[in-house]
């Protein structure tokens, strides 16, 4: 049997006593084309019943050229479907006589619904907008919220007392101990998603209708009882509304991300738990001052203030305390805004192209040219596995093509073009050279570790200084400044989770995270601004119920308490953009985990290595500092605060620009 | 031509300010909107975020002409591309009636400007020259839903939407972020009902291109732009001869011909299908040729899947009317059956729907497939060249892998006693021998042309099939449509039947290695163009169409390989059943003569321009050979008989033997009363000297029967072998190859050989 593990929603469930796995039994084939992977498929909800129930396999996928081409099995069934082999090539005897005629005859193929046998239950879920029996279009609105509520129900008692209840129960049973209101116990509902229990009158959380009463719950979930956009602004001001996007299954599935598409309802989280803080100690910096010259800090990456990642933290710090130290220190949005600098200093070099027009346009200016390199050394196999790694995901359409490729990245022996490991490899549009020349070229360079800085002199020839510095964390995710930390409860729930801050992009490396992260049941935050809306649908597909996506760069009092809160901050980018955010986590308790392609190296944070190309290292190194870290959050040495206070950081990088001639002083 | 501009954030009008009655920044859809509806100019440039107006540009405005224009896109350039906007191609599964199809080429290629030049369904949003009027309502806010939604507009207001590739401007490249697009589209498609795709090429490419699905190895299917195959319009019906003149149009490279009507043009269909290949016939009668952009939407419906073989405008066009075929979407075996164009057709369509190949006609309603029908029964030829105790342990697998009704026939040489022992211990099995060639394909291709069964399974014994693993190649049958052959895979083999991912320390581990494959992939098969397994299984239809295997190379790699290629060409798939896994004994424990004469053989690649061409059934190899012709017939009497004697003791002095039979089949054919004897007196067996000898005589171009006659021989004693000879004819010796035993016997050289026969005049 081919199985898929993607589009975790509700797994195949059974009303009967024992799982009905007879295909003779199948009453009922619900057929609905989608998107998958922005590709047409098919999805089938498949309904089985006999006198004792019914089992329910929702989301098996069909691909429609397989169907009439039958060079392997078309149907893929979700992970967790009952019965074996046999029973797949019978269910795929009854069943696709009916889908190669569809596919055959050419003509377009609507959500429909093929009858095998008298199904009132299936006839009645559908009405009722039931998943597995409706189109998905309608039932994944109604499951939103209960999806949303996974975060808040961990380990904790639910009632419900809402629209969609058994539903819900249904999206959270595996959770804990969830229970409907009586009132709620729709008899349709409860044939379909099966018998849920009664709930009292207490629970831990509270998902109630417009006028319920959550009674004395700690966490309060509120449905909507309007229409899109409808939420008054009062609820807007007192709770987090959450907004949910129609559906466009299967690459936009439940979603509270507006961006996405337009929203179709809304439901407000009136309180929520917030998750255990640490204390973050504060990092004071005094500026010294009594400097001047105008020095322009420029991004290496043209989209780096639209899409926040740690070198834009770094290049705003540095604004901020160039400035405190008396320099006219701007962020310039490219090279045409250099004009007048006495200093140009550039973060990251990694698109080759941009970094040779702003170190072209510091030359006429008659600037020098101070350089954060953020080497990662990508084009040796950064780029690679930024390029070949979501091909593992999508080239093969079952779960054996997924766990078989990911075993050949690990081996890295995965090629896509001329993407290979076994060479040194950059997209053109990379310029990898260009970069090169002006890493070899600037009047300094800033390295974070003396390993980066060997590799730049060996990678580029470069004869001239190179300047060992530490992450500068101040600005925007300054964790040190805790007085204005958000809540966050109503996002992440009140748990320990694992957090991955960054740009959501293949070079990131969310998706092999989230799929470690979904195999080890540790609940995962990815927060960061979308680059790439493909990948995250991949990330969606792959990471499992337990993910929690905020997309957007959160604002700097949520990112502040993302960090205080995170059990364990993951970086297992092919190459990064810098330090300074797994600095930030460092100091605030945070474990890290990181890949051993980045260089970061703080005395006294003992970071858990991975490589980023396997999946068994990244989850066993996961796996450990998460356990490390519900036995106790990390405690910066002194050390720690020493190298990374960003008063040594600033005077490092200003002894820097005084080793060269310049007119900054 | 007034027009005015309106510029997002970040663009440059360039040359275009000069023309332009006024530049306006704009941002959003509603203030694009509220510009226009101010604006007085009856056209408007649009320029998108950091757009750069290329020169040139003003000039494409300047010759804007016509109250027909609605939109006219160009091209956007970045450092990688340079775009021109999509087409809107059907989309049978998606929750979207259509699909956008980009079109965009690598930057610097200018190639395809020319052809993009003109009708496009959506322009690339970068710049875009549009009608007044159809900016006054807003625009969706996403970018490329915007330009759906506009040339949606033109062409609901009765104006066209083209493309100058002329008029360009430097962009960058598309955002990846494009969230919320497909739910713009989506909603775009249900405001809009009429917006359904229809192809995935603009005009100007049609005529010269398809966009073909293709299955890339590991099962992912990618749409590849690939030249129109050749097309071949028949006409028939009244008035042919004129109607075909003018179908040579159609397509550049297109023949057409008139073919009379009802079973003169049935026969004339017939040979026009003689050899199939990756071409279009085109059948229409004389009233019904359709013109170019009839034709497009057929070859549209055609290319939509690879399973498509017949497209019409109706069913009733489906008679013969008009109807494009896809040749190497029917199988060679499969005839267009009747006395008229439309039984003919009729028999075709049912033919393609019973083998689940997509007949495209709106309206047409298919016979209903029989699903689940018997597995086929099969005629097992057991080719017995190896050790004894391989081909006993290989034997009594196979006869365990049979079923009720099969037929299982052993195959070895004449003189191996203990092969034929070994057979006759089971008395199901039928035994053939071979008298003359080490390598059986004599034996195989005779009792493959007789195979009772459905289907036939040819099995050397050096491969052992676990338990199960025929039963599941045989079941690949009954699934894939139009499946020629299949074979299981063999782990580490060198051609397409081989997995590397199965390691095994024995026979035992195999096994259960075997049984979980069979469990993990299960129904997995890997259809393949190039195979080179002793172990396949071959429907009879699909084998008596192509003929057996080439006795010039026997049942090697070279010869599976060359069966496999004429199936392919033939229409057939062939496909690797991964969930069928068996093992092949090394040549050194199993000795068999086949396996060590591949050692020497290089694994042959995929011919994919043969395939494309398609198998021409004069090509199809006999499965009995010609009877030998009477050599006195042809020289008289025995005394006209020469021999040479080609000694061989090593790989150095076979080397030298191939160049020489090379000059002397290029010297005499079998008409000439010359036999060449090697004559084996060195460690090389007789297998491999035949496997490495037989493509060095066909090389000419001549069937085995058609070449000069070898004989093989090992010999142990020549002196006793030369007196034997001297008293049949004249013997000669091959210089190079010369022996004690052979002293004073005339030494030939290859370039002196056509002497030897004026000598014989004399």
């Amino acid at each position: 049997m081919r199985t898929h593990r993607t589009h975790a929603i509700v797994a195949p469930w059974s009303t009967a006593p024992a799982a009905v796995v007879d295909a003779e039994r199948l009453a009922a084939v619900r057929i609905e084309p989608v998107l998958r992977q922005r590709r047409q498929a098919l999805v089938l909800d498949l309904y089985l019943a006999d006198g004792d129930g019914a089992t329910v396999v929702p989301l098996v996928l069909a691909d429609p050229v397989t169907i009439a081409e039958r060079d392997r099995d078309p149907l893929v069934f979700p992970a967790g479907t009952p019965g074996d082999d046999a029973f797949a090539a019978a269910v795929a005897e009854r069943v696709l006589p009916h889908l190669e005629r569809l596919v055959l005859s050419g003509e377009r193929i609507a959500e429909h619904v093929l009858m095998l046998a008298a199904s009132p239950a299936f006839e009645a879920a559908r009405a009722a907008g039931c998943f597995g029996a409706a189109p998905l279009r309608e039932s994944l609105v109604r499951l939103a919220p209960y999806r949303y509520a996974r975060r808040f129900a961990r380990g904790r008692s639910v009632r419900i007392d809402a629209p969609d209840a058994a539903g819900g129960w249904a999206v959270l049973r595996d959770l804990g101990p969830v229970a409907v209101a009586s009132a709620r116990r729709d008899a349709a509902d409860l044939r379909w998603y099966g018998d849920a229990p009664v709930a009292g009158d207490r629970a831990d959380v509270a998902i109630v209708s417009a006028g319920g009463d959550p009674g004395d719950a700690a966490c309060i979930v509120r449905l909507d009882a309007g229409g899109p956009g409808d939420a008054p602004s009062e609820l807007r001001s007192a709770s987090t509304v959450v907004e949910v996007v129609d559906p466009l299954a299967l690459d936009v599935t439940i979603s509270f991300d507006p961006a996405e598409g337009p929203t179709r309802r809304w439901f407000a989280v009136e309180r929520a738990v917030e998750p255990a803080r640490r204390t973050v100690p504060a990092l004071a910096f005094a500026a010294a001052g009594g400097s001047a010259g105008r020095i322009a800090v420029v991004l290496g990456r043209a989209d780096g203030p639209s899409r926040p990642s740690a070198d834009t933290d770094e290049a705003r710090a540095l604004v901020s305390a160039l400035a405190a130290e008396g320099f006219d220190a701007v962020l310039a949005a490219d090279a045409g805004e250099l004009a007048g600098a006495a200093l140009v200093h550039l973060f990251g070099t990694r698109d080759g192209r941009r970094a040779r027009e702003i170190a072209a346009a510091a030359r006429r200016t008659g600037a020098p040219l101070a350089v954060h390199a953020h080497d990662d050394d990508a084009a040796g196999g950064g780029w690679w596995g930024g390029e070949v790694a979501r091909h593992c995901f999508e080239y093969g359409d079952d779960e054996r093509a997924v766990e078989s490729y990911l075993a050949m990245l690990a081996r890295r022996a995965v090629a896509v073009g001329a993407a290979s490991a076994d060479v040194r490899y950059a997209p053109p549009e990379a310029n990898a050279a260009d970069a090169d020349a002006v890493l070899r070229d600037a009047a300094v360079v800033f390295a974070a570790t003396e390993e980066e800085a060997e590799s730049i002199r060996a990678r580029t020839g470069r004869r001239g200084t190179i300047v060992i510095a530490a992450p500068l964390i101040a600005g925007p995710s300054a964790v040190h400044d805790h007085a204005d930390r958000a809540p966050i409860g109503a996002l992440v729930g009140p748990d320990p989770f694992a957090l991955v801050h960054a740009p959501l992009a293949p070079l990131a490396n969310q998706l092999l995270v989230a799929r470690c992260a979904a195999d080890a049941g540790i609940p995962l935050v990815l927060a960061g601004p979308v680059a790439d809306a493909s990948y995250l649908e991949r990330i969606r597909e792959f990471g499992g119920p337990g993910l929690i996506l905020l997309p957007g760069e959160p604002s700097p009092a949520v990112a502040t308490a993302l960090y205080a809160s995170a059990a364990v901050v993951i970086d297992a980018a092919w190459a990064g953009e810098g330090g300074a955010r797994l600095a930030a986590a460092a100091l605030a308790g945070a474990r890290l985990a990181i890949s051993d392609r980045r260089r970061f190296t703080v005395p006294g944070i003992a970071a858990r290595r991975f490589d980023p190309a396997d999946t068994g290292a990244l989850t066993r190194a996961l796996g450990e500092a998460w356990d490390e870290a519900l036995r106790g959050p990390a405690r910066p040495d002194p050390e720690t605060f020493a190298a990374l206070a960003p008063g040594a950081v600033v005077r490092a990088i200003v002894r820097g620009y005084a080793a060269i001639e310049s007119p900054v002083a | 031509m007034r027009f005015t501009v309106l510029a997002r954030p970040g663009s440059d009008p360039g040359e275009l300010r000069a023309g332009a009655s006024a530049v306006i920044a704009v941002g959003d859809a509603a203030s694009v909107a509220a510009a226009a509806r101010a604006c007085e100019d009856p056209f408007i440039v649009m320029l998108g975020r950091g757009v750069r107006v290329r020169a040139g540009a003003s000039r494409v405005v300047g010759a804007v002409t016509g109250e027909a224009l609605g939109v006219l896109g160009g091209t956007e350039h970045d450092a990688r591309t340079r775009r021109f906007g999509w087409m809107l191609a059907s989309a049978q599964a998606g929750p979207l009636p259509f699909e956008l199809t980009p079109l965009a080429v690598t930057a610097g290629d200018m190639s395809a400007d020319t052809a993009l030049r003109g009708p496009l369904d959506v322009v690339a949003p970068g710049m875009v020259l549009a009608a007044r009027e159809l900016l006054i309502e807003p625009l969706p806010d996403d970018d490329v839903a915007a330009a759906v939604e506009l040339c949606a507009r033109a062409r609901a207001f009765g104006r066209t939407v083209t493309c100058n590739p002329a008029f360009a401007c430097d962009a960058a490249a598309p955002d990846a972020d494009d969230r919320g697009r497909a739910a713009a589209l989506r909603a775009l498609a249900e405001r809009r009902p009429e917006l359904i795709g229809a192809h995935r090429l603009p005009v100007g490419i049609r005529r010269t291109a398809v966009d073909r699905a293709v299955r890339l190895p590991g099962g992912r299917r990618e749409r590849v732009r690939t030249a129109l195959p050749q097309l071949t319009v028949l006409v028939h019906g009244c008035c042919a001869e004129l109607a075909a003149r003018r179908a040579r149009d159609l397509a550049p490279g297109a023949t057409a011909r008139a073919i009379g009507e009802g079973a003169r043009a049935a026969d004339a269909l017939r040979a026009e299908m003689r050899v199939r290949g990756d071409r279009y016939v085109l059948l229409a009668d004389a009233a019904n040729v359709p013109d170019a952009a009839r034709l497009a939407a057929l070859v549209e419906e055609i290319e939509s899947a690879a399973f498509v073989a017949v497209a019409a405008p109706d069913t009733e066009a489906l008679n013969g009317r008009c109807a494009l075929l896809a040749l190497a979407r029917f199988p060679q075996h499969v005839e267009a059956a009747g006395t008229t164009i439309e039984a003919a057709m009729t028999s075709l369509a049912g033919a393609a729907s019973a083998m689940r190949r997509a007949v495209r006609a709106p309206g047409f309603v298919p016979p209903a497939a029989a699903h689940g029908a018997p597995q086929r029964r099969a005629t097992i030829v057991f080719a017995a060249g190896s050790a004894p105790e391989i081909m006993r342990l290989t034997l009594t697998a196979i006869v365990e892998s049979t079923r009720p009704g099969d037929e299982l026939v052993a195959v070895c040489a004449a003189s191996a006693e203990t092969a034929r022992r070994i057979v006759a211990s089971f008395p199901q099995i039928r035994l053939e021998t071979d008298a003359v060639d080490p390598l059986l394909a004599g034996a195989l291709n005779r009792v493959a042309g007789v195979a009772a069964r459905e289907l036939v399974v040819l099995v050397a014994d050096d491969v052992l099939f676990p338990s199960g693993a025929l039963e599941r190649v045989r079941a690949a049958f009954a699934r894939i449509p139009a499946l020629g052959a299949a074979f299981p895979a063999v782990p580490g083999a060198p051609g397409g039947e081989g997995v590397l991912d199965v390691n095994y320390a024995d026979i035992a581990q195999l096994r259960t290695l075997a049984e979980r494959r069979a469990h993990e992939r299960a129904r997995d098969t890997e259809p393949l163009d190039v195979a080179v397994t002793p172990a396949l299984a071959v429907t009879r239809e699909a084998l008596h169409a192509v003929g057996g295997i080439d006795p010039a190379f026997g049942p090697t790699r070279r010869g599976i390989a060359d069966l496999v290629l004429r199936l392919r060409a033939a229409g057939y798939t062939v496909a690797r059943c991964d969930d069928a896994l068996v093992h092949r004994f090394d040549t050194a424990v199993s000795r068999n003569a086949a396996a060590a004469a591949d050692a020497h053989q290089p694994v042959p690649a995929a011919d994919l321009a043969a395939i494309a061409r398609g198998f021409d059934p004069s090509s199809r190899v006999p499965f009995v050979a010609a009877p030998p012709r009477d050599p006195r017939s042809l020289a008289g009497s025995a005394d006209a008989q020469v021999a040479i004697a080609v000694a061989v003791a090593d790989a150095v002095e076979l080397e030298r033997a191939v160049r020489f039979l090379a000059a002397a089949a290029r010297a005499f054919d079998a008409s000439a009363p010359v036999r060449i004897h090697l004559l084996l007196d060195g460690d090389i067996a007789p297998a491999e000297i035949a496997a490495r000898v037989r493509p060095v005589l066909a090389g000419g171009g001549r069937t085995m029967d058609e070449t000069v006659a070898v004989r093989i021989e090992r010999v142990g004693d020549l002196g006793a072998w030369r007196a034997q000879a001297e008293s049949q004819g004249r013997l000669v010796v091959a210089a190079g190859h010369e022996r004690d035993a052979l002293a004073d016997v005339r030494a030939v050289g290859a370039n002196a050989l056509r002497d030897l026969l004026v000598a014989v005049a004399r």
